[in-house]
């Protein structure tokens, strides 16, 4: 008697057409975006530089040639050599290691603290304001003086520019972060969770993490390249990572006395920066656009 | 009929950039006499809310557009009107009230304000006497305490309040054609019987014409002169809101006609219509309703139904109604 | 009369807003839920209707312990559940369940269907993969779905399946009570009637019992057997459907029948039966809540509010102008 009943109900059903072929997975449509992709190549190149750099590099990095001080860029020394007769490419490629890994652990390290608060404080009211206020209170100061101010305060050394520099950037993830979970957590999903008697850690684990995702991993580019700047900055100023081991940074520091005559020094690892930081743009926005749209909800 | 004074003639609006288009609108044809109310209902996805856009010229761009077609209103097409010609018209000639009260009105101007900066912009008015048509606009739409609420905020209304401010903008300018996009589907039920009882009231006082969009049978029936039915971007009756409701030739009408449970009827079990409105990347050949009907044949998949007249004013597009002979 | 599976009373919401402005910070306290008494039979589906305001959808989830109550009693089974620890609460969640109104927002959409479902079965560590992925197909059958879907996301979805996947895991634990929550106001009218009848299906199958909260008066007296009307936070009117449908007794009922709209042209309703605004909930009038748009209103009701008492056999409604049966 009953099976009848629902079978009428079964042939409503029945009659409905297949649902068509899954939509474009996430990564055919990143692969399309024009600027994600240019973005993503640049940063290729990058890391490429890094990791192969004791392959490309044309003699030692740390080789002092006095007598061939300040060539000008031109073959066997293709971007010259800078005061203590280095030469600038191999300087270069090395120092890519060095400025892609703060930047890379800066984001890792800014990533994990700031979820691990921002969903202590939009997960549980109680921590909410404490914790937020301790960000407010970060991020009070001027991102810059700041992480001067730490890492003059430890030393220079890459590690310590590490530590400084995810001080820094925590508050501004942690906010993104919390401000989702906010959102995620009055959502109809995560009130069926509960109401089946889900703890709080399976909520926020397999609810509110993977739903926070998105906004994160878009600021988390930008933070990478916000750090691989700062670095530059602070051993522009003496408190980074210290000589003679090369950074991006330390050689725009060095070469600064020598603007005049020899621009090339200073110009070559900036320019590094300034198009490692592009491609990371690039990418994250690149990220934004593909991701947005699907987190929109749909008109029926 | 005596001169229609809006006319739709062949309409399409579609979505999309050129070799992926989807047809949202798909050849409407409507006629609208002065005075009338015209009830456009139809399901999510009908298309009936972008009819009402494309009037205005308010179908989202880029992304939509009208690919073909004529909306003849006073002589002009207002397809092809520029955007200049269009705002003369807009609040003026022909008005619009939508669903969502707090999404239409700006949240940071007082709602007085808001009714008469369109008297002011067109109309000319000094701001004095447009306060003071905006007062007596607030009491004519039946809101309580007017001199007290023309200085508030909407957020300090409740829903039906703000939806009698949007008719009061929507009305200032005694526009010729009013178009309600769904105006009280976000409403309580004793609220929607004002605001319908008022926009009944209002419609008969101004001898203007309405196009209601709904996707409620009840509201149609109680509010409207004339329906039309659409189905997946296409109209598939039309006719007085006696012969639509009493006498529903089309089966999509008669079987949605009969899946509202009524207050005085009981039922075992509700009628219902099989499987789902299509999506329009994947619309059915033929006639767009042949996969759900229960009437449907075999031609039913191969030729599109033109319209089999019922009678003067009632027409359905239906193989069925011509024994299935394509009349094509 | 059988015991009654669910039963409510007293129950009490109250929400503490803080308003104001900078300078005079107050709390604003909003009586959702203004002492509610209820009680529902096993296998009975029972209905809750009301306009915006009435709290229908707070006693809901006050039921479930959704959110906490301020005061008042329910049980479930002859067992109180307010007074439970959280462990045994726990426990007992297997046995209710709720539906939500919005397809859109009630499910996770970065979990694929499958997950969804079996998630309720994880969470009370029921089976194992093998044994949950057969219960998810059952299941999936049950509500008219493909199997084949389980592996696809929400997104991919229309409104209708999706209340199909959300009514699907409301039943994987077997529950035997289940709180609707306007299942179909999201949904288009042809879908609305087809999941109407999925339900009462699934109702008869399984012996549910249903709390059915809804606005649309049309569909709750399709689907209750009784219905409860509501008014700023409390209950103005019980009675079996057809009693309440047929003859309603408190003027606010009869006002909200005659509201809805009819869709039949020849019959010529005469709509606004009443007037004036829906007052809010954090400043309810006095005495009866209804008095200031009662066309009837006698002084009595701005000073006294009424109580829910027997009008009729098996009919109770809250008014000071109806008599109570003689005991």
């Amino acid at each position: 008697m009953a099976s009848i009943d629902s079978a009428a109900s079964l042939n409503e059903v029945n009659a409905l057409p297949a649902l068509g072929a899954p939509p474009t997975p996430l990564w055919r449509q990143l692969l399309r975006h024009r600027l994600f992709m240019t973005g993503a190549t640049i940063l290729l190149l990058m890391i490429l530089l890094a990791i192969f750099a004791d392959l490309i590099e044309l003699r030692s990095p740390e080789k002092m040639q006095v007598r061939l001080r300040f060539k000008s860029p031109d073959w066997p020394y293709p971007l010259g050599t800078d005061n203590y007769g280095r030469d600038i490419y191999s300087r270069l490629v090395h120092g890519a290691r060095l400025s892609l890994s703060i930047g890379f652990a800066v984001a890792l390290v800014t990533g994990i603290v700031g979820t691990a608060i921002g969903v202590a404080a939009g997960y549980f009211r109680r921590l909410d304001g404490p914790l937020m206020r301790l960000m407010d209170a970060l991020m009070a100061f001027p991102a810059i003086l700041l992480a001067i101010a730490i890492a003059a305060a430890l030393g220079p050394s890459a590690m310590n520019a590490v530590i400084a520099l995810s001080v820094v950037y925590t508050p501004r993830t942690a906010r993104i972060v919390r401000a989702t979970v906010l959102v995620v957590r009055e959502t109809d999903y995560v009130q069926a969770a509960k109401a089946c008697g889900a703890r709080d850690r399976w909520i926020i684990w397999r609810h509110v993490l993977p739903n926070s995702m998105a906004p994160l991993i878009v600021q988390l580019t930008f933070i990478f390249a916000y750090a691989i700047l700062a670095e530059s900055i602070l051993s522009f100023l003496g408190v980074g990572p210290p000589p003679p081991t090369p950074t991006w940074g330390n050689m725009i520091a060095e070469g600064k006395d020598y603007l005049r005559e020899a621009s090339y020094i200073c110009f070559f690892p900036g320019l590094a920066v300034a198009l490692t930081c592009l491609g990371l743009n690039l990418l994250g926005d690149g990220l934004r656009d593909v991701l947005d749209p699907r987190l929109r909800v749909q008109i029926g | 009929m005596v001169d229609p004074i809006l006319e739709l003639k062949d309409l399409r609006v579609v979505f999309g950039s050129h070799g992926r288009e989807q047809i949202a609108v798909d050849g409407v044809n409507l006629t609208l006499a002065a005075g009338e109310v015209l009830g456009i209902v139809g399901e999510s996805g009908c298309g009936k809310s972008l009819t009402a856009l494309s009037i205005l010229g308010l179908v989202p761009k880029p992304t939509g557009r009208i690919a073909c077609g004529e909306i003849i209103f006073k002589g002009t097409d207002l397809a092809r009107s520029s955007d200049t010609e269009m705002n003369e018209i807009r609040g003026k000639d022909i008005a619009m009230i939508f669903q969502e009260p707090m999404t239409a009105l700006n949240p940071v101007i007082k709602i007085g304000e808001q009714i008469a900066e369109t008297i002011r912009v067109h109309e000319g008015l000094s701001r004095q006497a447009a306060r003071q048509r905006a007062l007596s606009l607030l009491e004519r739409v039946g809101m309580s305490n007017p001199r007290q609420r023309i200085d508030q905020y909407p957020h300090e209304l409740s829903g039906g309040m703000r939806q009698r401010v949007m008719i009061a903008i929507a009305l200032a300018c005694r526009p010729k054609i009013l178009i309600a996009d769904e105006p009280t589907t976000a409403l309580d039920v004793t609220i929607q019987a004002q605001i319908l009882a008022l926009l009944k009231d209002l419609q008969r006082e101004l001898g203007m014409a309405m196009i209601l969009i709904t996707h409620d049978l009840g509201v149609v029936a109680q509010v409207a002169d004339r329906v039309a039915v659409m189905y997946a971007g296409r109209i598939v009756e039309e006719g007085t809101a006696i012969e639509v409701f009493e006498a529903p030739a089309h089966p999509y009408t008669r079987l949605l006609l009969s899946s509202i449970p009524a207050l005085d009827q009981d039922y075992v079990r509700l009628q219902t219509i099989a499987g789902m409105v299509p999506s329009l990347a994947n619309l059915p050949s033929g006639c767009r309703f042949h996969p759900r009907c229960p009437d449907a044949r075999v031609q039913c998949a191969k030729h599109s139904p033109r319209y089999t007249e019922l009678g003067v004013t009632h027409r359905a597009a239906c193989l069925a109604l011509t024994g299935y002979q394509s009349n094509d | 009369m059988t015991k009654a599976l669910v039963s409510v009373k007293g129950l009490t919401k109250h929400f503490l807003m803080p308003t104001g402005g900078l300078f005079n910070r107050t709390v604003t306290q909003i009586r959702a839920v203004d002492g509610v008494d209820f009680d529902i039979a096993p296998g009975e589906t029972f209905g809750l209707v009301g306009e915006s305001g009435c709290g229908k959808t707070t006693t809901g989830r006050l039921i479930l312990r959704m959110i906490q109550a301020t005061s008042g009693s329910v049980s479930f089974n002859g067992e109180a559940l307010l007074t439970l620890s959280d462990d045994e609460m726990r426990t007992r969640r297997q046995q209710m369940q709720i539906i939500f109104q919005d397809p859109y927002g009630s499910l996770d959409p970065r979990m694929t269907v499958s997950q969804i479902v079996e998630e309720p079965l994880r969470i009370h560590r029921i089976g194992d993969r093998a044994t949950r992925a057969r219960r998810v197909t059952d299941l999936l059958d049950v509500v008219g779905l493909r199997k084949e879907y389980a592996h696809r996301y929400p997104h991919e979805f229309s409104g209708g399946q999706r209340q199909r996947i959300g009514i699907a895991r409301a039943l994987a634990l077997n529950p035997k009570f289940i709180v609707a929550d306007e299942p179909v106001s999201a949904l288009d009218v042809s879908i609305q009637a087809q999941i109407v009848n999925l339900m009462m299906d699934l109702q008869k199958e399984l012996g549910l019992t249903y709390l059915f909260i809804a606005h649309d008066l049309g569909v709750v007296k399709h689907m209750a057997d009784r219905v409860a009307v509501m008014y700023l936070g409390r209950i103005v009117e019980i009675a079996s459907k057809a009693s309440l449908y047929g003859s309603p007794q408190h003027p606010y009922s009869q006002a909200l029948l005659a509201a809805v709209p009819i869709a039949r042209p020849s019959v010529r309703q005469k709509l606004t039966v009443l007037s004036g605004e829906i007052p809010s909930p954090s400043r309810p009038p006095a005495g009866c809540h209804f008095h200031t748009r009662c066309p009837q209103a006698l002084p009595r009701c701005a000073q006294e509010a009424p109580t829910l008492q027997e009008v009729r056999p098996g009919h109770q409604a809250a008014c000071h102008l109806l008599a109570p049966i003689a005991q």
